[in-house]
């Protein structure tokens, strides 16, 4: 009896406990200074580029007292649009939120995302012309812009100068079209039986998309109505890949296991891996703009801040003091210089800090060689873009790795994607 | 009557604080089951009939998504790689697990190290173990594929492991989800074991019989409650597979990896399908109930009882 009564001492004392704290969250809530208007902000990719934008928000927060930003690490670009979407559902989203432009076409669509084209309009610190050139492109939708670029890349190679020497190749003189690279992976791969040419990269669609695009071909429809991959330059790309990798010139695969180790002459990775790989790898890393074939094109990629649109007007308003921050000049120049990524701002591109990491370090100046043809990935604005994205990776894996007939592969796929696509029309 | 009536109200005094107490003691998990069970399993089930993103208003179709999920040859094949999964899963969990209790019975030095080591891996986080596992197989610098040509073995698509389609990735998944779970079912098969009373074998030794004819005779039947429960354990578990999957492969190479669960998983959080996802998501809990029914029928027949 006596213990009964103490459990039953025990559980109301803990329920009590939960109502008492829970209204000690609520006063001290509402005791909270009417001082700086504090935002949410949740951002995505780990490593350094997690690093420096912490450092950015930290940055911002000591250099003015009116905004607060509270900063949330959200895990990779999928995690934090899952996370987004279950803000979504549960009425709770942050005020500023760092997605992969890839991941924003139904959020732009279903309005959840502020137009920032009233705020560009009423500030006069900041204009478009503040931008490079192209990326605002990425975030307008039927004239409306909804996000400032943040961390822009486009794909560069990497390639390991020690494996070039080896094998009797200039190690300043990487290839520049497709057929050289097979003739280089060639000599490479001779140097022993586990030594590649290249990595093929496998998984992010991202690369592989960009050698159709090399090749001669397309994609997708400009009007985003059907795909393109039964264009010979597209079949082209992938049998060329094909062909590689049943010479046992080329791996294919992704993540960094292969590329840190040293065993493959050349790879394409993000311009924004670059310092992490320059850290990494245990080789004399080297870079140059990605080869072609017909033409020279290479994918934007990365992500840009949104503002939601449930926000409250001052919560927007701070949130936009907060995006002209990590979009200015000594933001961007920072975050290109920690992580690789390209900086956004044009004033950042032409300061003299940029020409002195230039000149420390040549590799930083790649991607922007790259500039002048990199392209807009039109099929980012297009809603099952993650779902047609898969399809064709799967057709590339089959292919690569069934040893199957790639004009077949991608003729299925196409006609599996544009069902997809139908969908939604 | 009259003895009743003096008696109640102590014992009706004592009725309401019984239950009181246990209604005090449920309260917590009896909340979360509602609503992370039943009232979710419900809105699954109402879910399955709308097309939904999460971000626009659901929209009632019907049996559409119903339609979808049984003419998609994607949701053929992840219903073909889960049914393989699971049918070379459980008997090798549930074997597996036999034998490890049988060893774990009989050996009688270091117990407790053998008995540790035995279910290390079941306290083992799934990530972490699946991302361990993806460095062992992998075919170029994996440990796996180390021992395996240093012991002469040629290099095929098999030894890709994780990057073949043709079966090799399917059977990494499965040596981890079944390395993963045996431990457990070999510390309840051990606990079967010492359950069974000596007086039989004492009996059959008497009646002069031999080592196969005990383990038939007596040790499998009465290891029979365990076995049951096990094998339904592990349909229910190799059926919700999917943590190992998708740090491992993500579904590939070319779908051959992806399980059911994932199919849904994906759908639902990559490509925004929640309707269909749910869809999927009650094909596979009738799946379960069927196969679960099926086993109560049969444990009647072959399960008995000390």
């Amino acid at each position: 009896m006596k213990r009964r009564i103490v459990a039953l001492m025990l559980c109301v004392a803990l329920l009590a406990t939960g109502t008492i704290m829970a209204q000690g969250e609520k006063e001290a809530a509402a005791k909270k200074p009417a001082g700086p208007i504090t935002i949410d902000f949740w951002y995505s990719i780990g490593g350094n580029p997690q690093k420096a934008t912490k450092a950015l928000v930290e940055k911002f927060n000591n250099s003015q007292n009116e905004v607060y930003v509270e900063a949330m690490y959200g895990g990779s670009y999928e995690d934090t649009t899952k996370k987004l979407l279950a803000s979504v559902v549960a009425g709770e989203t942050p005020v500023v939120a760092h997605m992969a432009m890839a991941y924003t076409a139904q959020f732009v669509l279903d309005g959840y995302f502020e137009s920032l084209n009233k705020y560009f309009a009423a500030d006069k610190e900041v204009t478009e012309d503040s931008f490079v050139e192209g990326l605002l492109e990425l975030n307008r939708w039927k004239g409306e812009l909804y996000g400032m670029p943040f961390n822009c890349s486009n794909p560069i190679m990497f390639y390991n100068k020690d494996l070039f020497r080896a094998a009797g190749l200039d190690p300043n003189k990487p290839p520049t079209t497709w057929d050289e690279l097979y003739e280089y992976s060639k000599k490479i791969s001779a140097l022993g039986s586990d030594i590649y040419g290249f990595n093929i990269e496998r998984g992010s669609g991202w690369i592989s998309q960009g050698y159709t695009w090399q090749f001669g071909g397309e994609w997708i429809a400009p009007d985003n109505s059907t795909v393109l991959w039964t264009d010979p330059a597209a079949v082209e790309a992938l049998s060329f890949m094909q062909k590689m990798y049943n010479e046992g010139l080329a791996v294919y695969q992704g993540g960094n296991t292969m590329d840190f180790s040293g065993k493959v002459g050349m790879m394409i990775r993000s311009t924004a891996t670059l310092t992490d790989t320059i850290q990494s790898a245990n080789y004399e890393v080297g870079v140059a703009p990605i080869p072609y074939k017909v033409r020279k094109q290479v994918p934007i990629g990365g992500g840009s801040l949104y503002v939601f649109e449930s926000a409250t007007q001052a919560e927007k308003d701070a949130a936009w003091k907060f995006l002209k921050f990590m979009g200015n000049k000594e933001s961007q120049m920072y975050w290109a210089e920690m992580t690789g990524y390209q900086a956004s701002s044009v004033a950042a591109l032409e300061s003299a800090e940029m020409q002195a990491l230039w000149e420390k370090d040549a590799r930083f100046k790649t991607t922007y060689d790259q500039v002048p043809y990199a392209v807009v990935e039109d099929q980012t604005r297009l809603i099952p873009f993650n779902e047609v994205r898969s399809i064709f990776n799967d057709a590339w894996d089959s292919t690569i790795l069934k040893n199957e007939s790639a004009a077949k592969n991608l003729a299925d796929a196409q006609v599996k994607a544009n069902k997809v696509i139908d969908q939604y029309k | 009557m009259n003895v009743k009536m003096k008696m109640s109200p102590q014992m009706r005094k004592r009725k309401i604080k019984d239950s009181l107490v246990v209604g005090v003691c449920l309260a917590p998990s009896a909340t979360i089951i509602l609503v992370f069970t039943y009232m979710a399993f419900i809105f699954c089930v109402f879910l399955s009939f709308n097309k939904w993103n999460m971000l626009s208003p659901m929209k009632w179709v019907g049996f559409a998504n119903y339609r979808e999920a049984f003419t998609s040859p994607d949701f053929w094949n992840s219903l073909k790689v889960t049914f393989i999964y699971v049918i070379v899963a459980v008997p090798s969990c549930v074997f597996l697990g036999m034998l490890i209790g049988l060893l774990l019975n009989w050996v009688t030095f270091a117990r407790g190290t053998f008995r540790l080591l035995v279910f290390l891996p079941v306290i083992t986080s799934m990530v972490i173990a699946a991302i361990i596992w993806k460095w062992l197989f992998d075919p170029n610098v994996g440990f796996i594929n180390y021992i395996l040509f240093s012991m002469g073995v040629q290099a095929s698509h098999w030894t890709q492991w994780l990057k073949d389609p043709s079966g090799g990735a399917l059977v990494a998944v499965l040596v981890v989800g079944i390395w993963k779970r045996v431990g457990y079912n070999g510390v309840l098969f051990l606990a079967g074991l010492k359950n069974i009373s000596p007086t039989f074998y004492e009996a059959a030794t008497i009646d002069g019989a031999n080592r196969l004819q005990k383990f038939t005779k007596i040790t499998l039947p009465l290891l029979s409650p365990t076995t049951f429960i096990i094998t339904v354990l592990q349909f229910f578990s190799a059926f919700k597979v999917i943590e190992s999957v998708l740090v491992m492969t993500k579904g590939g190479p070319a779908k051959s990896t992806e399980v059911l669960v994932l199919h849904l998983y994906e759908n639902a959080f990559s490509y925004l399908k929640m309707g269909y996802a749910s869809t999927v998501s009650v094909v596979l809990f009738f799946l379960i109930m069927f196969f679960t029914i099926i086993q109560l029928a049969l444990e009647k027949r072959i399960v008995h009882y000390q």
